[in-house]
């Protein structure tokens, strides 16, 4: 009987050597200095129209509680400048910059908009072949040979697969910190923000409200992002034990993740959609305390829900894996 | 053939093993701030924020605005977007030669005179007030005609009653000499600027003269409040669009249209030079 | 236990070719042995209760025409499918319930040997040696060293041909030092000569004491290798037992070709001992008609031969090349079922 660490140092080897990281840290130091610049040409416009942050903070607000009086805009949207405008005006009233522009801001900021597509399509990258690459190239027939049992070898492949999504969500904030600190600067981990507003009906809650480092703030966001990095993942990992080929499997993790995203922004109205796994994905929401997309999802709710998917994928698979016979 | 000794897995099994309880680490600590938040941190105190130090315009390299108010301010009408707060602005540049820089433009739409005096109040625009070296107030028009609710059509004076109207006029009164006090007290040195109210109706011969002369009570009731604080102003604009309604009034026949604040914005700058 | 099929008496004609198993270890000891194993998929068997041994250091053939059940039958024996009925074990472990025991004895290559490509040979081997329990370094050196890949060992396997990717799944297949080594179709894709090195190092391991379990849909190639076949056809083991035996069954044609084939062919029929053999009633393989177009097939015991040059001489005719083909797997199998059928 191999040694369970042996298995697994066997996948992350092949991981590594298929340069699937290296692919997707690639990728990283690409886009990112896209953003960065983007961001510095936002940076720059304000300090060309504003005479402090204070200024472009109140500009925001009033920007914000304008749209609000238009009937055209939809309710759902409402909610959510609603929201926004009371937690930029807590900012303003307690005198503290959501938006210092520094390398950890951006990096929170990043993670957040990448929460819903960047970040699962990379860890897709990795997922969608884990196992669909083995059958496909015909490899399977080398690693079910061996004396060791099938879930074993399916339990190594699921441990390798988490810990590259830690390593793809830790690379993807280092990334965006190291690149964005080159034109921000790299201070700003002990500034402070805001967290715990919660929703009350159409208003916001203030009173769990208390200041957070920038800092705790960017690791509580890592560790929500891995969260439903990794539900994405074990998802992903279902099928590639399902299908065969990598492209089918990839395709159809891409479609439901891309399809959640849409869903996110137009689903308000449909009640029974938040049970799907793809609405719940973006917990930064509660973090930030934005409406989620559906009315009476919460964190925790959210998370049962990720959990219950994942719990259900993890069964198909090894249930599937361990009986399946190799036909080709 | 002998491999060399790999320490690829070793670092990155290591590193990847940190990576993971950190996230859980960070995943663990996020659930616990959501569900049992702690006290938090303490919030370093604020930087002091800018004041408006007073003295001539002259003696200053830069002027700062903050503009107050209604969907005048905002711009409402106006399809390039400009309003008079931004046209003001520019003129006065070009008058005096040097920058003038628009702090806020704060103006909300539909604001009433009521909700103005609430959000002077306001720690986070307080600042805004406090720094500017000139604020340009409009308010009182929303108060008087209460357009949203109306629902007749303004080309032909809506159901405007001029009896309803004396009544709203005795209202506002005491409103807004809260509004004059207030932005006097957050900025003891600052001009202040308030644009008086025109007839939008002056085109609809029924309302000409009733409401022209509600219009003229309450500018003329202004204007006693900028003298009584001595270095206010208030800037006429009810002869501006009386020539030619139409031409300056927007398609909503209440909100001048681009031309309309262009006017506004002119006379403004007039004033100030 | 592994004889349990035996005493369970089997049908008679595969008793025949099965000669009863000597007392003592002069045949070796069971190492694989499979018992009434089915395989249907969905509704459909696609294996019928077959059952064979393979016995320590013999290397033994599985032979069948490509859909007989063959691929199906050589992945239950490696736990990849999951027999329906009966049991497969090997060293007495059974592969079904116990794979992490009983595949401990068992190095295999199904089909082509597939390794990771974007890894060097070297890092395969290690990779599968970290799945098996107590294979040190040195061990992995030394399957290099038997398959000859030293020289290549380090590079990526995208790189290497055909004939090295075989010879590191060998190796591959040797690292646990098994028991019993399964190759299927192992001379698929190579070159004569490499199909001779390959007989030859089969050869090596068998008389090293290990158990060799070939496939192949040729019977020539079963004839050189394998001591023992087993048979397979849609399903069924037709036939077990000694290869010699097993083709002494079938027809062993006598080809001539002859300056006056006409007149020989005549000759051919006045006499009893010769049997003139007609186009559709052999299988000959067709390349080796082709060597020798417009020869006259004939049927006759291998001592008739002489006699019947002498005679062709006698009559004038010109003897230009005498063959003996065996019979080709299409004709043993004919032969194989008819006697069934008969049976």
């Amino acid at each position: 009987m191999a040694n369970q660490l042996a298995l697994i140092q066997n996948e992350t080897l092949k991981v590594w050597k298929k340069k699937r990281f290296a692919v997707i840290v690639l990728i990283l130091l690409v886009l990112v200095p896209v953003f960065v610049y983007a961001q510095l040409k936002i940076a720059e416009n304000n300090k060309d129209k504003f005479t402090d942050w204070r200024a472009e903070l109140r500009q925001r607000i009033i920007d914000n509680t304008n749209a609000l009086s238009s009937d055209r805009v939809p309710e759902e949207w409402k909610k959510w400048r609603v929201a926004l405008v009371q937690q930029l005006q807590y900012d303003l009233d307690h005198d503290v910059n959501p938006n210092t522009p520094n390398a950890v801001t951006f990096t929170n900021s990043f993670l957040r908009n990448a929460v819903g597509m960047f970040i699962p399509l990379m860890v897709l990258a990795v997922a969608s072949d884990l196992v669909s690459s083995e059958r496909s190239t015909g490899t399977i027939k080398m690693l079910l040979t061996r004396p060791v049992r099938r879930w074993r070898i399916l339990f190594s492949k699921l441990v390798t697969l988490t810990l590259y999504v830690s390593l793809i969500i830790v690379a993807t904030a280092a990334v965006s910190y190291l690149v964005s600190g080159l034109v921000f600067g790299y201070e700003g981990w002990r500034e402070p923000v805001f967290v715990g507003f919660r929703l009350a009906g159409s208003d916001i809650d203030t009173a769990d409200v208390h200041a957070i480092t920038q800092g705790a703030y960017l690791l509580m966001l890592m560790g929500l992002v891995w969260f439903s990095a990794m539900v994405v993942a074990i998802l992903a990992f279902m099928v590639s034990v399902l299908v065969r080929s990598t492209a089918a499997s990839l395709v159809t993790m891409m479609a439901a993740v891309i399809s959640g995203a849409i869903l996110s922004n137009m689903a308000s109205s449909w009640h029974s959609a938040k049970y799907l796994f793809n609405v719940n994905l973006d917990l930064t929401v509660y973090l930030q305390g934005s409406p989620p997309p559906i009315d009476g999802m919460t964190l925790g709710f959210s998370l049962a829900v990720l959990g219950v998917w994942a719990i259900a994928a993890l069964v198909v698979s090894f249930a599937v894996f361990t009986k399946q016979d190799i036909l080709n | 053939m002998k491999s060399k000794k790999s320490w690829l897995w070793p670092s990155l099994g290591f590193v990847s093993l940190g990576c993971t309880l950190l996230l859980l680490f960070g995943f663990g600590w996020a659930l616990k701030d959501a569900w049992a938040p702690s006290a938090g941190i303490a919030l370093p105190g604020g930087t002091p924020q800018p004041v408006a130090t007073g003295g001539a315009w002259e003696d200053k390299h830069e002027l700062l605005v903050t503009a107050i108010g209604d969907s005048l301010t905002r711009g409402t009408g106006d399809a390039s977007g400009q309003g008079y707060v931004r046209g003001t602005v520019d003129r006065l540049q070009k008058a005096l030669g040097k920058p003038v820089k628009l702090v806020n433009n704060l103006g909300i739409n539909g604001l009433e005179a009521s909700n103005l005096t609430i959000r002077l109040d306001d720690e986070g625009f307080k600042g805004a007030i406090a720094q500017a070296d000139l604020l340009l107030v409009t308010i009182g028009g929303n108060d008087l005609f209460h357009v949203a609710q109306n629902g007749g059509s303004l080309a032909e004076g809506g159901d405007i009653d001029v009896q309803l109207l004396q009544t709203r006029l005795i209202g506002l009164k005491p409103r807004l000499e809260t509004v004059f006090r207030k932005l006097r007290a957050l900025n003891p040195n600052g001009r202040i600027v308030y644009v008086g109210l025109y007839n939008p109706f002056y085109d609809v011969p029924a309302l000409r003269e009733s409401v022209g002369a509600v219009i003229d009570e309450w500018n003329g009731y202004a204007r006693r409040l900028a003298e009584t604080d001595g270095n206010a102003a208030v800037v006429p604009t009810y002869d501006l669009f009386e020539t030619d309604v139409t031409r300056y009034l927007s398609s909503d026949h209440f909100h001048p249209n681009a031309d309309g604040y262009a006017r506004i914005a002119e006379r403004v700058a007039q004033t100030l030079e | 236990m592994e004889q349990a099929q035996e005493r369970e008496g089997r049908p008679s004609r595969r008793q025949a070719f099965q000669p009863g198993r000597p007392s003592g270890k002069t045949q070796g000891d069971v190492v694989l042995s499979v018992e009434r194993v089915s395989k249907s998929i969905g509704r459909k068997p696609i294996i019928r209760d077959i059952s064979f041994d393979v016995r320590a250091g013999e290397i033994f053939g599985f032979l069948g025409p490509n859909g007989s059940g063959k691929t199906t039958t050589i992945r239950m024996l490696v736990d990849l499918i999951k027999p329906t009925g009966g049991r497969i074990s090997v060293c007495g472990e059974d592969v079904n319930r116990s794979p992490e025991r009983a595949l401990r004895h068992v190095g295999c290559i199904v089909e082509n040997p597939e390794m990771y490509s974007y890894m060097t040979g070297w890092e395969n081997l290690a990779h599968f040696a970290r799945m098996q329990p107590d294979i040190p370094e040195a061990r992995i050196e030394e399957v290099v060293d038997i398959v000859g890949l030293d020289a290549r060992i380090h590079d990526k396997v995208k790189t290497y041909s055909l004939g090295m990717r075989q010879r590191l799944g060998i190796a591959q297949a040797l690292l646990g030092s098994p028991k019993l080594l399964i190759l299927d179709e192992p001379t698929n894709g190579l070159d004569p000569k490499g199909i001779k090195e390959l007989r030859a190092f089969i050869r090596e391991l068998a008389d090293g004491g290990m158990s060799v379990f070939v496939s192949s849909h040729l019977l020539s190639e079963i004839q050189l290798m394998c001591d023992r076949v087993a048979i397979i056809g849609q399903g069924r083991v037709i036939a077990v037992g000694k290869v010699e035996e097993l083709v002494a069954q079938a027809e062993t044609y006598t080809l001539w070709l002859v300056s006056d084939p006409e007149r020989a062919e005549a000759l051919l029929r006045e006499h009893p001992d010769a049997r003139v053999v007609g186009e559709d009633e052999h299988r000959i393989d067709e390349s080796l008609l082709a060597a020798m177009p417009g020869a006259i097939v004939t049927s006759m015991e291998p001592d008739a031969v002489p006699g019947w040059v002498e005679r062709f001489v006698a009559a004038g005719i010109g003897v230009q090349a005498v063959h003996r083909a065996s019979p080709s797997l299409e004709e043993l199998f004919l032969k194989l079922t008819e006697g069934e059928r008969l049976g």
